[in-house]
Order: structure tokens, then sequence, then C-alpha cells
């Protein structure tokens, strides 16, 4: 073993961490014959001693009795708060858990109803059902109610034209130098021979058959004009 | 469910932690002193140490603080007084004593030093004196290897843990910790005549 090799096991060997019996007999056999590493080795022993007598006067020494009594009371404050947290945390917790039931029922109640029948179809065998054919109506709505409700339509011509009627022109029935102001138009069926007392020419083939006339009265309720409808 | 004292460190924490005071106060008795104690032989300073011990332990009473995982609680212990010390001491570092005058003085407080007990050796009282002396003197790394692995016989591994380096990294720093602290307190100097064997 040289210095350096000593230099390197040296603390192993004092601290009492070398096993090897050979390597420390290899090693004290160095430090007899090197006065130097005889010195670094007594160094060695010299310190391991005061540190040892160090550590036994330190075994003794503690933190003292305050710090105990102050931790002790941050211990029962710390507990006294976790206490008071539980306290107020457990309405809130169990609040909480009430309202995301009731959510969690709320959202789920549609939906297991469609699965309830979702199941039974599944589970029940298929029944003959009798079918009966759908009667649709026609359901007419009202117009919506807005501001131009109120306001009056005009009627529409073009359709109102469409069933055609041929007409004649009015016809006096009494002289009248006075015409009137205000009358009504009455409809009227007539037979159709009535033509004949105006004058008009009479479809022997539909002789039989009535013939439509406006007639129009005034307000004293005479008839003062005609018109014959085909 | 054994006693208090047979509970391992972490059963006792976890009992803490659930509300057990008894369990607390078993875990502090069988920790305090080595925490303490460390606390004091790094910053030499009482008041630090006090501090620190009680700071570590309402540390403990944090539920999350201490992860099992990374490692014994006496390590994480350690691991805290470690930082706790030296923030103390950073901060200290921005305050100067008046009434400090003497150097070497200041370096071992007097209430490292036993007056109550009379020894019959005053050699081994003035070693001891000069290697506490010498290891508040040392540098900051050799300071806590000695601290761990002599003082508190701390293995390599746990020391390593406790400093988050490597194991190496921790006997090299030992190594030349004492091979300082060994000049300081030999009589004669190692360091000369060194033998070409």
């Amino acid at each position: 073993m040289n210095c350096k090799e000593f230099e390197a096991v040296a603390l192993e060997f004092v601290r009492g961490d070398m096993t090897d019996v050979p390597a420390q007999q290899n090693l004290l056999a160095h430090a007899r014959t090197c006065a130097h590493c005889a010195r670094r080795l007594g160094a060695e022993r010299l310190l391991t001693s005061v540190v040892a007598t160090v550590i036994a006067q330190d075994r003794e020494r503690s933190a003292p009795q305050r710090v105990e009594k102050a931790l002790l009371t941050a211990f029962h404050e710390q507990q006294k708060y976790k206490r008071s947290r539980r306290l107020w945390m457990r309405p809130t917790i169990a609040g909480a858990i009430a309202a995301g039931l009731i959510l969690a029922a709320v959202i789920s109640v549609p939906r297991a109803e469609k699965a309830k029948v979702v199941t039974v179809k599944q589970a029940l065998p298929a029944a003959p059902v009798p079918v009966i054919a759908p009667v649709y109506r026609a359901v007419k709505k009202p117009p919506p109610r807005t501001l131009r409700a109120g306001v009056r339509k005009r009627p529409n011509t073009k359709t109102a034209a469409l069933p055609r009627e041929i007409m004649t022109d009015f016809i006096p029935m009494t002289y009248d130098p006075h015409p009137i102001e205000r009358g009504r138009v009455v409809r009227v069926r007539l037979p159709r021979t009535a033509l004949a007392a105006f004058g008009l020419p009479v479809n022997e083939q539909q002789a039989e058959q009535p013939i439509r006339a406006d007639v129009v009265l005034g307000e004293d309720g005479l008839a003062r004009a005609i018109r014959f409808i085909e | 469910m054994p006693a208090l004292p047979n509970l391992a460190d972490d059963d006792l924490l976890r009992l803490t932690q659930a509300g057990n005071e008894q369990a607390f106060t078993t875990l502090y008795q069988r920790r305090q002193g080595a925490v303490y104690r460390f606390a004091l032989q790094m910053s030499g300073n009482i008041s630090i140490a006090e501090e620190v011990t009680q700071e570590v332990f309402l540390s403990l009473l944090r539920e999350g603080a201490y992860d099992g995982k990374r490692g014994p609680l006496v390590s994480y212990l350690y691991g805290t007084a470690r930082h706790l010390v030296w923030r103390r001491m950073a901060r200290n570092r921005l305050h100067i004593s008046l009434t400090a005058e003497d150097g070497e003085d200041q370096v071992t407080p007097s209430y490292l030093i036993s007056h109550s007990e009379i020894e019959s050796d005053l050699a081994r009282d003035e070693s001891r004196r000069s290697l506490r002396r010498a290891i508040l003197a040392l540098p900051a790394g050799y300071r806590e290897a000695v601290v761990l692995c002599d003082l508190h016989e701390l293995s390599y591994q746990d020391a390593a843990r406790v400093l988050g380096c490597a194991v190496g990294t921790v006997r090299s720093r030992l190594h030349r910790a004492r091979a300082l602290l060994s000049e300081k307190l030999a009589p004669t100097k190692v360091r000369s005549n060194r033998c070409l064997v």
C-alpha cells in the first residue's frame, strides 16, 4: 500500500467501515513504515475520539420546552380549524350533492321514460294490433292577428268572376221621375216565362226551369228594376 | 394496535394528521433532538435552532408536505431543517451585531460549551471546544458533511439523500472536511513531509 491508497481508505478504517481484515493489516503496516501516514492516522483517530466526545455531550441536548408548547398550541388550533371547517363544509357538501341529484333526476327522467318504452317493446311478444286508418282533417288556423288585420281586405275580383254569369241590364219595372237614393238588390227565382213579359226570348226546351233574377227594391219595398241571370 | 412509542415514524405522522395529539408528541419527542442539534451545529445559533425545530415540526402538520416515496421521514426532517437553517443564516448575515468584537468568540458561542459540568480532563474539553469552533469555520458544504456523517452518524447514502447529491460527493466532502479539522486539532501539521512510499 502506498500513501495515495492509504489516504483513500484511512477514513473508512477510522470510521470502522472497513471490514476487510487483510486491507486493515496492510494499512497498519504502511502506517508503521511511513511517518507521514502514521501522523495522518493519529490525527484521524484523535479527531474521531473528539467527535465521539462531542456526540456524547450533545446527546442530551434538545429543544427547550417552550418549542414543544408552541407546537402543541399550533396543533390544537389546527385541529379546531379543521373541525370548524368540517362543520361548515358538511351542509355545503350535502346541499351540493342534493342539488346534483335533483339535476341528474331532472335530466334523466325523460330519457328513462323513453328507455322504458323501448324495453317494453322488446320484452313483450308482438301482438296483433288493429290498425285504424288515420283521419286527416284540415284544421283552419286563424290568421295571426296583426296590426293590419283590422283593415278590410278588398274582394278578390278575379276569383269572384270565376263562376261566370250571363245577365241582362236592369230593366225598369215602374216609371218614377225621381231616381231612388237607396235600395236593396234581392236575388229571386222566377219562372222562365217571366222573360217573355219583358219582351225577352224564351228557350222552349228550358221553359220548365226557373231563372234567377236580381230585383231592385226601393225604400218603400216596391220593385223598381229587374235583371235576369243565366 | 401497538403502543405509540413502538410505531414507525410514518404511522405516527399519519395519526398526527388524523388529529392524534399523543402521536404528535411521541414523534416530536423522538426526532426533535436530532433536528435541534443539527440546526445548532450548523448555525451555531440557539435561537435559529429553536425556530428551525419549531418550523420543521409545524411543516409536518400540513398535509402533503412529506412524501413517503421520496425517502424516510428522518431524511425529510433533516432536509427541511437544512433548508431553513440556510435561509435563516442568509437573513442574519444582513444584521451586524454591535457587541461582537472578537471574531473567534463569535464563531464559538458560549452556550455550546457546558459551564455546569466540571470535567477533570481540561484538555478534552479544550479539544471539544476547538472542534466545535473548527466545524463552524468550515465551508458550508464540508460542514454539512461533517455534521451529518460524523456528529449525527448518518450513512453516506442517507446524507446524500438529505443533501441531494451523490454519495461520492458526500464522501469526498467529508474527506476534505476531516483533513481540515485534523489540521486545526493536531498539535503538529500533517501537511508537511509527505512520504513517497
